[in-house]
């Protein structure tokens, strides 16, 4: 049990004897509609902040409905009264004429009420007309709308009006009581087609069978002017009669009817203390006024009554009060609030709190209730109820609706069933339905399957959601403005101008099993191209190994055993041409002239080059000739002291520095160097290696350009330094010849400047062939002759050895021999 | 020759000698730590002895001695490459390499202008000339042939004409697939495939005669040695 009350607006409970919150100042109790208009109005003006409670309560009619010997039960702690016991209480207290027009309207041409029985309607017309001067004095005919102002009965002027007021009700009538109206009119039709009743009217109201219920009702002690019902003495006294004859084939109680809404009907309508409790679990019926700007404050306490909704309420044991309230009664419950005109007193479907939802489930004959915009209408005509009292009863029962277009609290509606188990209708209770209604979306989009890749893309939960952003706004209260203390409300200012934190992005990606079982067998795929994969060992021993070994042995065995034998059988090759230019070249000069030798060859070649230049030296020592010996090369000098002494021991010549030879020394950058020397050798090379003053003596004294040397001699292995020496150095030569002792590797670059019409290279010998034959001509003994049959025969060999290996190469891999396979790391 | 009548400078020599090519021959099993030092022997007595003719041949005839004892007229000589040679030296820092850019840039341009002079004169026109030359009939020695002064010439031309198509690659090409030459120079080109090949192989020619000479050379001086020695003993 709830002993405080919550606040509608903020949701915080308060004490229960406050009236305002004090969070937030909303009212928690709804003002009552008979209050006096002060206070009516002071509720209006100083709380904007529905309260929850109503100013009027509509539902005092049904209060005052109650049978009389009904002990009232224990009012719910708040003070809250059912909103419908103020409804006809609000009007009432305006106009008591008001009351006794929709009273007078709700009777009907052919006599009121439905005659069950079917054999009373004679009595009940009688009985109408009886009460129909009643009503007729009450009602004034200005009053009476012109449509029904033939009518006496303000229940048949109801009816009739409700005829024609049927477009403009279907618009203002909750969608439930145009539900109940239009199920009492189908109902009545039905009864009437048998007693061949001459009322049309759809609304029949039956007097005579709920007059038992009435008299209890009105022995409650209902507020004066409130009680729709008739006074006693305005009863004829026939009506008794009638109504004791009339309800003789009536049963005894609502449950033995043929009625299938009967047995679901929910306990508050069978009941007096259920009545108050069903007026406040009306609250839940969410009906909503067309005027959604109406002052919702009494409303605000909708919560208050299911709070107030409490243990002691106990099942009411009274088989009189479980009949349940009459048809014309539930029909009348929202048709006289809908008669007051304002408002839409219809409530959203939606809106139909699940008990009733599945009330309306269970009698498909009875229209469903629909308490918004229901165009179901009723058929009653209520224009003949005052403006003004249909308006402030339809502004409390606008209030209750706003109140209950809020769904209910789940706890509240968890209360609500469990009263309504201590009520004592579990079966009842099991057929609510108190979730709400699930929307039916079976017309809705059909949900795509995504792809498996698609879908693993979408990010997982850690995304901050924006759920909590709308969460927020959810359960946001507005707590100034106009719109203080509602929820949901749309902020006044935009929501840029709220900081919010940026929503964070997830990179996660939703990675199925699937796909990180692929992920795995990739990643191996990968793996395994980045481990190495060692190649087998291979025998160190290969084919080129072997060739190797087995060439030099062979050529080591020829040459070591000629040289070792001295074998000098071979005939010395025939001189070339340009070994025979350099012969004549060589003879030409004068005995002790000057001779520039250029001695630039590499050490490791120095075998060859001497073996070529050695004739070349001893044919200038036997000419006498003064050896200027320079070099490019950095190891020039030594090569040309060691060739010096070689020609000197092989020739039997006595050269020695500084008497026949003087070595001036290394010539630095390279071409650079050599066309400086062309210019000025003096200057280039000032003195020799060993530091003397070389060219104030003779024969250099008289030196002073390359041009008066006799003869230039370049020895070298290199073609690019013969023809730099060509190039840089044989044009300041004029007149004066160029010969050269080249290696065998150099001569088909050079030759081209011997055979050449400009005459630049007068001669050359190549290699030891050119060497020999130099010999040869010269017919002298040298390194020529030593190095010949060596030479010949290790040449013999080495053919035949390419030949034999070249043939081995090429079928050897047609023949598959295991024996050649490539070594690890060579080749 | 005995071990008697040579000194022992030239014994030791030998003995040196003998060892190193000894040396050497062993990189017919692999490569190995004999052949390795007997190269880095080689190869440090070899920059020594560049060392010492450089000190003794350039840097100190011609730079430090006319800078100390010299004129001042061989000073002023002198201050020029003095200069370029000190900015040349900030060549070994890394941070102040590009102090010596302006003596790098004279070197590189003297020596380009000097070597392109001298190819362009010594080698392009007369080599050109030459070739043109060919063709001239009266230039004949007595006892050669027109015919095959002529199939000479002609071989020569052709040899060069092809030889320097071979190495023309200016054609654009749309794709790697595709080439946009015409096919007689490719049919040209083919040709000069072939005297290029034949010129090739007359140098690896040489290259072996070379080395093989070289082998000799060093086979007799082992045998000598030994002979020598087993001679003496």
């Amino acid at each position: 049990m709830v002993s405080e009350n919550r606040c509608m607006m903020c949701g915080k409970d308060n004490p229960p004897e406050l009236e305002e919150c004090q969070y937030c100042q909303a009212r928690l109790k709804p003002l009552i509609i008979n209050q006096p208009e002060e206070s009516i109005d002071r509720a209006e003006a100083a709380s904007p902040i529905p309260t929850g409670k109503q100013e009027s309560d509509p539902t005092d009619w049904l209060e005052d409905l109650r049978p009389s010997d009904i002990e009232p039960k224990e009012e719910p702690a708040s003070d809250q009264e059912p909103w419908f016991d103020n409804v006809f209480e609000q009007a009432e207290t305006d106009t008591a004429k008001d009351e006794q027009d929709w009273l007078a309207d709700l009777r009907v041409d052919s006599g009121g009420l439905p005659d069950l029985s079917g054999d009373d309607e004679a009595s009940w017309d009688n009985d109408a007309e009886d009460s129909d001067e009643f009503f007729d004095e009450q009602i004034p005919e200005d009053r009476i709308p012109p449509a029904h102002a033939d009518q006496a009965s303000p229940v048949a002027s109801i009816e009739s009006d409700g005829h024609k007021a049927e477009p403009s009700l279907d618009e203002e009538a909750p969608e439930w009581l145009q539900q109940i109206r239009s199920l009492h009119k189908t109902e009545q039709e039905s009864l009437l087609s048998e007693d061949d009743s001459e009322s049309e009217e759809p609304f029949d109201i039956e007097w005579d069978d709920h007059r038992e219920i009435v008299e209890q009702i009105d022995a409650q002690g209902a507020p004066e002017g409130t009680s729709p019902i008739p006074p006693d003495d305005v009863v004829p006294d026939n009506g008794e009669e009638n109504l004791a004859e009339t309800t003789s084939g009536l049963p005894d109680s609502f449950d033995d009817l043929d009625l299938e809404v009967v047995d679901e009907f929910p306990d508050w309508l069978s009941s007096e203390s259920k009545i108050s409790d069903v007026g406040e679990s009306f609250d839940e019926l969410e009906l909503i006024s067309a005027d959604e700007t109406e002052d919702k404050s009494a409303l605000s306490g909708a919560d208050d009554h299911l709070d107030g909704l409490d243990g002691s309420l106990t099942p009411d044991a009274d088989t009189d009060v479980e009949r349940g309230a009459p048809e014309w009664l539930t029909g009348l419950s929202v048709t006289d609030d809908a008669e007051q005109g304002e408002g839409d007193l219809t409530s959203s479907s939606e809106d139909v709190p699940d008990w009733l939802a599945a009330l309306e489930k269970s009698t498909p004959d009875i229209p469903p209730i629909s308490f918004k915009g229901d165009d179901d209408g009723a058929d009653l005509d209520l224009d003949w109820v005052e403006e003004d009292t249909l308006t402030e009863n339809i502004l409390a029962i606008s209030e209750a609706a706003d109140v209950l277009e809020q769904p209910p609290q789940i706890d509240d509606a968890e209360l609500f069933e469990g009263e309504l188990t201590e009520l004592g209708d579990e079966d009842f209770i099991s057929q609510l339905d108190l979730e709400e209604s699930v929307p039916d979306d079976s017309d809705a989009v059909e949900q795509a399957e995504l792809p498996i890749w698609m879908e693993s893309m979408k990010p997982v939960e850690a995304v901050a959601p924006e759920i909590d952003n709308l969460q927020t706004e959810e359960s946001q209260v507005e707590v100034s403005g106009p719109l203080a203390g509602l929820q949901g409300v749309l902020p006044a200012e935009p929501e840029i101008a709220h900081y919010m934190k940026p929503a964070v992005g997830s990179v996660q990606l939703n990675i199925l099993e699937k796909q990180h079982a692929q992920i795995a067998i990739l990643d191996e795929m990968i793996q395994r191209e980045e481990i190495s994969v060692p190649i087998p060992d291979q025998p160190t021993v290969t084919s080129q190994s072997i060739f190797r070994v087995v060439i030099f042995s062979i050529l080591f065995a020829i040459i070591g055993w000629t040289v070792f034998v001295g074998s000098q059988s071979q005939p010395l090759p025939a001189f070339p041409p340009e070994v025979f230019s350099v012969n004549s070249v060589v003879n030409n000069i004068p005995p002790g002239a000057p001779v520039l030798l250029a001695v630039d060859y590499d050490i490791g070649l120095s075998a060859e080059m001497e073996a070529a230049s050695a004739a070349l030296l001893d044919h200038l020592m036997i000419r006498g000739a003064y050896l200027t010996i320079v070099s490019t090369t950095t190891t020039g000098p030594a090569q040309a002291e060691h060739l010096i002494d070689t020609v000197n021991v092989l020739s039997e010549h006595q050269y020695s520095n500084p008497g026949q030879y003087t070595i001036l020394g290394y010539i630095p950058g390279g071409h650079s160097g050599l066309f400086a020397f062309a210019q000025a050798p003096r200057q280039v090379l000032p003195y020799s290696i060993a530091g003397d003053h070389v060219w104030e003596s003779d024969p250099l004294a008289a030196i002073n350009n390359l041009e008066q040397f006799a003869l230039t001699a370049v020895i070298t292995e290199d073609p690019d330094k013969a023809r730099a020496w060509i190039e840089q150095v044989q044009p300041s030569l004029g007149e004066k010849p160029l010969i050269m002792a080249l290696s065998a590797q150099a001569e088909p670059v050079v030759r081209p400047y011997y055979d050449n019409q400009s005459n630049q290279l007068q001669g050359f010998v190549s290699g030891l062939a050119g060497g020999a034959s130099y010999e040869a001509l010269l017919n002298r003994s040298g390194l020529g002759r030593i190095y010949w049959d060596a030479f010949t025969r290790a040449s013999v060999a080495g053919v035949v050895l390419i030949i034999i290996t070249g043939l081995v190469y090429v079928l050897v891999p047609k023949m598959e021999l295991p024996s050649f396979r490539t070594q690890k790391g060579e080749e | 020759m005995s071990l008697a009548s040579v000194s022992f400078p030239d014994l030791l020599g030998a003995v040196v000698g003998f060892s190193l090519t000894l040396m050497i021959f062993s990189y017919i099993i692999g490569d190995n730590i004999f052949f390795r030092v007997a190269i880095y022997v080689f190869i440090g007595v070899a920059a020594g002895y560049a060392a010492v003719v450089v000190w003794y041949n350039v840097i100190w005839p011609q730079l430090f001695e006319p800078l100390l004892f010299g004129s001042r007229d061989e000073r002023l000589y002198i201050i020029f490459p003095l200069v370029m040679g000190v900015l040349l030296l900030f060549k070994l820092s890394p941070r102040l390499t590009r102090i010596g850019n302006p003596t790098i840039a004279y070197l590189i341009g003297v020596g380009v202008a000097v070597a392109i002079g001298g190819a362009v004169i010594g080698t392009i026109f007369p080599l050109v000339y030459a070739t043109i030359q060919v063709f001239n009939f009266h230039s004949l020695s007595v006892g050669d042939s027109w015919f095959s002064h002529l199939i000479k010439a002609g071989m020569i031309l052709v040899g060069t004409i092809t030889t320097l198509l071979y190495f023309h690659f200016g054609v654009r090409s749309k794709s790697e697939s595709e080439r946009d030459k015409p096919r007689w120079a490719v049919i040209l080109s083919w040709i000069g495939q072939i005297f290029i090949g034949i010129s090739l192989g007359v140098i690896f020619a040489g290259v072996v005669s070379a080395s093989l000479t070289a082998m000799i050379e060093r086979i007799t001086f082992l045998v000598n040695f030994l002979l020598a020695i087993i001679g003496s003993g």
